[in-house]
């Protein structure tokens, strides 16, 4: 089973190819703002270097969010491409529980910085489930949470919380490969961004009828 | 020769469009999803609702295009995609998707520009004759372009502020009129008489244009009227600005056509929909016997098939794209300009 992974989430885009718990070739560069320039020619690299063609890979993971919305859209629209023209499974992850994935903490508080306090965030119990579901939210929805089960906290990029020092998460991508092995493929059609975040237009609109 | 056959893709603003064009001239098939319901209740399109629908409906488009034209990928030779210019995050969507065609079947990946595009959709109608003007007319632009053989561009004049697809859909808005307003102004206009004082848009001796003036000449009106408590007589304010703006786009066009002593004149763009315009040109084409060509109404808006028509072309140049092909909010087409 040959997996391709594709996270154009945040600055690092990272790909890979991983066959049974072995990563064949991977890419992981630091490109801000180059992500449609690069990422289906890494893509090629990829593949070049592990000596595959397209057609040999199995399954699709792809990260859908919540993050950069430009970024998400550029490596989903990459994925559902690939998986409708090769009939390939594909599978969304979410970008939250990927930082969390790895670690067996009661509580893990997966924080992605939305720019001016803001924050995707979500807590995840010691298999992953949901104790606080993915949303858009404010500081101080974090500072309650890390108030009441005092979780360990992961992120895609260091950053402070009051005094806190957080580092930055480096993916271990065998491992998302591994979790999410047996979720099912969706229907390509189906696969979107995971935004969390009204477009701000709609979010006017909304506040002017309430 | 063998048939070439290109898939095409176009998203550039608000429609999700997909095509197959055989040798640039025969559209086999084309799906167009619009979004304008959907910005219609923003007054205009809203970038970030534009890329969100054209990731929603990629896929879908792609697999409707085949079924349609009954025809599938290994017959496809070459994939067409517009780079720009336009809303880069809805070009992005259209981009992504074709380089990653292209990296799947191996095949050629034929970048295209939007006006290169709209200037092709006449392709699709009969052959272009060289050499030709081109009136180009659309909501980003107004230019006059020279061409003397395929796939090659040389502006000789175009819009110093507003296009003129713009400044009717900002009258129209201030005159309270639906989005997009263009059309209904271009209705409206059918139906008054010209009887307000506008000034004609740089009615000068260059082929540039310049549509603030009346524009703001037009705003100064509606607001004064407005201001005495006198009614609008919108089809009159709409008469009286189609009037002035079409007398100059028709004067300096022609006059292109004298200057660089041409027999074949083609309109293009989404204001070559305008029934003011197609009937001044056609009159003053039929004086000075020009052969004159507009594509077909569903081939003024933004679609596919003229991305298609332009690729082949632009294919038997030599144009072709790497997979790190970019899009562009801003490019000219042009050559040795900008």
């Amino acid at each position: 089973m040959i997996c391709l992974f594709i996270d154009t989430t945040f600055k690092d885009v990272s790909i890979a190819l991983v066959e049974d718990n072995t990563i064949l070739a991977s890419i992981n560069k630091s490109i801000p703002n180059e992500h449609s320039i690069y990422t289906v020619s890494f893509i090629d690299d990829v593949l070049k270097e592990a000596k595959k063609t397209p057609d040999m890979v199995d399954r699709i993971l792809v990260v859908n969010g919540p993050g950069s919305f430009t970024g998400v859209r550029i490596g989903v629209t990459i994925a559902k491409t690939y998986a409708y023209l090769l009939k390939k499974d594909i599978v969304p992850v979410s970008s939250l529980k990927m930082l969390a994935l790895g670690y067996d903490d009661e509580y893990i508080l997966s924080l992605i910085d939305a720019k001016h306090d803001n924050y995707y965030l979500a807590l995840y119990d010691s298999n992953y489930n949901e104790v606080i579901s993915e949303q858009f939210n404010n500081i101080s929805k974090v500072r309650e949470i890390i108030d009441k089960y005092h979780p360990r906290i992961v992120s895609n990029q260091e950053m402070t919380i009051d005094d806190m020092v957080i580092e930055k998460r480096e993916l271990d991508i065998v491992q998302i490969v591994n979790y999410y092995k047996d979720v099912k493929g969706m229907n390509v059609h189906l696969v979107n961004p995971n935004y969390l975040k009204l477009p701000q237009a709609m979010e006017e609109i909304n506040d002017k009828r309430s | 020769m063998k048939d070439i056959y290109c898939l095409a893709i176009e998203s550039s603003c608000d429609e999700t469009s997909m095509s197959i064009v055989k040798n640039g001239c025969e559209e086999m098939a084309t799906v167009v999803v619009s979004q304008i319901d959907i910005h219609k209740k923003f007054g205009g399109v809203v970038p970030e609702i534009a890329s969100r629908s054209h990731i929603e409906s990629i896929t879908i488009v792609l697999d409707e295009i085949f079924k349609k034209a009954n025809m599938t990928m290994e017959e496809i030779d070459i994939i067409g995609v517009t780079y720009g210019p336009g809303l880069i995050g809805s070009l992005l969507i259209g981009l992504q998707c074709a380089k990653t065609i292209a990296l799947v079947t191996g095949k050629p990946l034929i970048p295209v520009h939007h006006i290169a595009g709209h200037i092709y959709a006449n392709n699709l109608e009969k052959r272009l004759e060289f050499p030709l003007i081109a009136l180009v007319v659309s909501g980003g632009h107004t230019d006059l372009v020279y061409m003397d053989k395929d796939y090659s561009f040389k502006k000789i004049g175009s819009t110093l502020d507003d296009a003129v697809g713009e400044a009717y859909d900002k009258v129209a808005k201030i005159l309270g009129l639906d989005y997009p307003g263009g059309p209904i102004v271009d209705k409206y206009a059918h139906m008054g008489n010209d009887t307000y004082d506008l000034p004609y848009p740089l009615d000068d001796n260059t082929y540039n244009f310049s549509f603030s003036g009346i524009k703001s000449a037009t705003f100064n009106i509606v607001h004064n009227e407005r201001q005495r408590g006198n009614n609008i007589r919108i089809e009159d304010v709409c008469t009286s600005f189609q009037n002035r703006v079409i007398h100059v786009i028709v004067k300096k066009t022609f006059r292109a056509i004298d200057e660089y002593k041409v027999k074949n004149l083609i309109v293009a763009g989404g204001v070559a929909a305008n029934k003011g315009l197609r009937e001044a040109l056609t009159k003053k084409a039929q004086e000075k016997g020009i052969n004159l060509s507009f594509p077909k109404m569903e081939h003024c808006t933004d679609n596919a098939a003229m991305i298609g028509a332009a690729a082949y072309f632009a294919y038997q140049k030599g144009i072709k794209a790497d997979l790190k092909l970019n899009a562009k909010a801003i490019d000219s087409l042009y050559e040795g300009s900008e």
